[in-house]
């Protein structure tokens, strides 16, 4: 398990940092009724946020309705899962809170319309609403922080961190020399998550000694520490700690898996979890909602368990070599036949030139110069 | 209230030195508290156990903590090397939540 689960804290008290923070928010939840405000938690990743809102909730026996980056932030669904809530005050029979999570991130076109919904439900909230929010310096956090009563969680000091880190290590019965430990918590700067996952990378916590380096694994290294997983924790960890850009964790994914020889049906549910992990990516950069970056690692762990060693797609350079002189051919005839039937070269060779082949074959077509040699 | 660091945008007074903060200028501001210099800044965090300074001129990390920007609270270096440091410092930050239901 992921010491960052394993030693999430099961109360608000046994939380570390912000103390202020989360006093405030729980003096505004023990004093909450209808008409206060809604509560904009503040701050940057792994300060918690989400751990407060959750452990109040459950501290003054609240059920959470919680909505967050990885759904679909639109009017007709943020209608849809807290109007009953809203209308009735609970449908489960406990009182609830509603919880938003990443409120900075509700925009783009699956999000169509919810910021303005959002807003509107804020000025007359039916339950206590708690929203949390990394960056509230966007114009669009505008109206939401006017209708909030806004409580800021900052990074925890250094020190604090490497106390609680000594607690863990302990519990764990793990060692992190000094300079490792200072390291750890520096680079985490202030992010109990973060601090928590590269000690347990450091540490072998999970049994697997990756050995990486402070700043992560290379993606070669890091794709045969994965395979070679004997868990899952340890494959989640290795997957976490390649250092490389998300488009080249795919790829490096990709020609491993291409290249290992493994049966066809684990080699198609190998190559479906590769293609969902690439199509969320492309996603990720048409919307710029890098937050959903976190998302990716779990589409990759689907191909965990076959026998993958890390491996460059390359091929023979014979075949490479005889792919490039027909590459060059084609770019020749369609460079003189596409502006001929005005359109691009990249249309043409898709979409006009098998039919102009096939034509010649059939012999409904006069044989256009040069296309033999395109017919082999 | 936490102090924020932000662009003044109205000329005030300095809450420490009592002299002129310039509009335009990067400042911190606590909402009900004013605004103050930033060097104006007392660079030093408490402790949570003890109450007192942290010592942060002479912590470990004082290249690298950026005391505006962190939680307020820290732990001191005699009672960060003491037994069950985290323990006291959860029973002393515990006392600032409200009793619960």
């Amino acid at each position: 398990m992921m010491w960052s689960e394993r030693h999430r804290p099961a109360s608000v008290a046994g939380m570390v940092g912000n103390e202020e923070a989360r006093a405030a928010a729980a003096s505004w939840l023990a004093k909450w009724k209808k008409g206060v405000k809604p509560l904009l938690m503040t701050g940057p990743p792994g300060t918690g946020k989400t751990t407060t809102a959750s452990l109040l909730a459950a501290r003054y026996g609240y059920d959470v309705i919680g909505l967050n980056a990885s759904d679909a932030r639109s009017k007709s669904r943020i209608r849809g899962i807290l109007g009953p809530v809203l209308e009735r005050g609970s449908v489960t029979g406990r009182p609830q809170l509603v919880f938003v999570d990443e409120a900075d991130g509700i925009h783009g076109r699956s999000d169509y319309g919810g910021a303005a919904e959002l807003a509107a439900i804020l000025k007359e909230p039916a339950v206590p609403m708690i929203l949390a929010a990394n960056d509230d310096s966007h114009d669009r956090m505008k109206p939401i922080k006017k209708a909030c009563k806004q409580v800021r969680f900052m990074r925890v000091p250094p020190r604090l961190m490497r106390v609680f880190l000594e607690g863990v290590l302990e519990r764990e019965g793990a060692h992190l020399g000094p300079g490792a430990m200072i390291r750890v918590v520096e680079e985490s700067r202030g992010d109990m998550r973060a601090m928590l996952n590269l000690a347990q990378q450091l540490a072998g916590g999970t049994g697997l000694q990756t050995g990486a380096p402070p700043g992560g694994l290379d993606v070669g290294s890091g794709v045969d520490a994965f395979f070679a997983a004997g868990d899952a924790d340890g494959a989640r960890a290795a997957l976490w700690s390649i250092s490389a850009d998300p488009l080249e964790k795919i790829r490096a994914f990709f020609s491993s898996v291409v290249m290992s020889g493994m049966p066809a049906a684990d080699l198609a549910d190998c190559l479906d979890a590769i293609s969902r992990a690439d199509v969320l990516l492309g996603r990720i950069r048409k919307g710029q909602n890098w937050r959903l970056l976190r998302y990716l690692d779990s589409e990759l762990e689907r191909t965990r368990g076959r026998k993958v060693r890390y491996a460059r797609y390359d091929l023979p350079w014979q075949l490479l070599g005889r792919i490039r002189w027909e590459a060059a051919k084609h770019r020749k005839f369609a460079g003189r036949e596409a502006p001929r039937l005005h359109v691009s070269r990249s249309f043409f060779a898709t979409s006009c030139l098998p039919c102009m082949i096939r034509c010649t074959r059939d012999g409904t077509l006069e044989p256009p110069e040069g296309i033999e040699e395109l017919m082999g | 209230m936490s102090w924020r660091r932000i662009t003044i945008k109205f000329p005030g007074s300095c809450v420490v030195c009592g002299k002129e903060v310039e509009a335009g200028k990067p400042g911190l501001w606590a909402k009900g508290e004013g605004v103050k210099h930033e060097d104006c800044v007392t660079l030093e965090l408490a402790c949570a156990v003890c109450g007192g300074p942290a010592g942060c001129p002479t912590c470990e990390h004082a290249d690298t903590c950026d005391i505006p920007s962190v939680s307020q609270a820290c732990i001191c270096g005699r009672c960060g090397e003491s037994p069950g440091a985290l323990e006291r410092y959860l029973e002393a930050a515990a006392k600032k939540l409200p009793a619960g239901p």
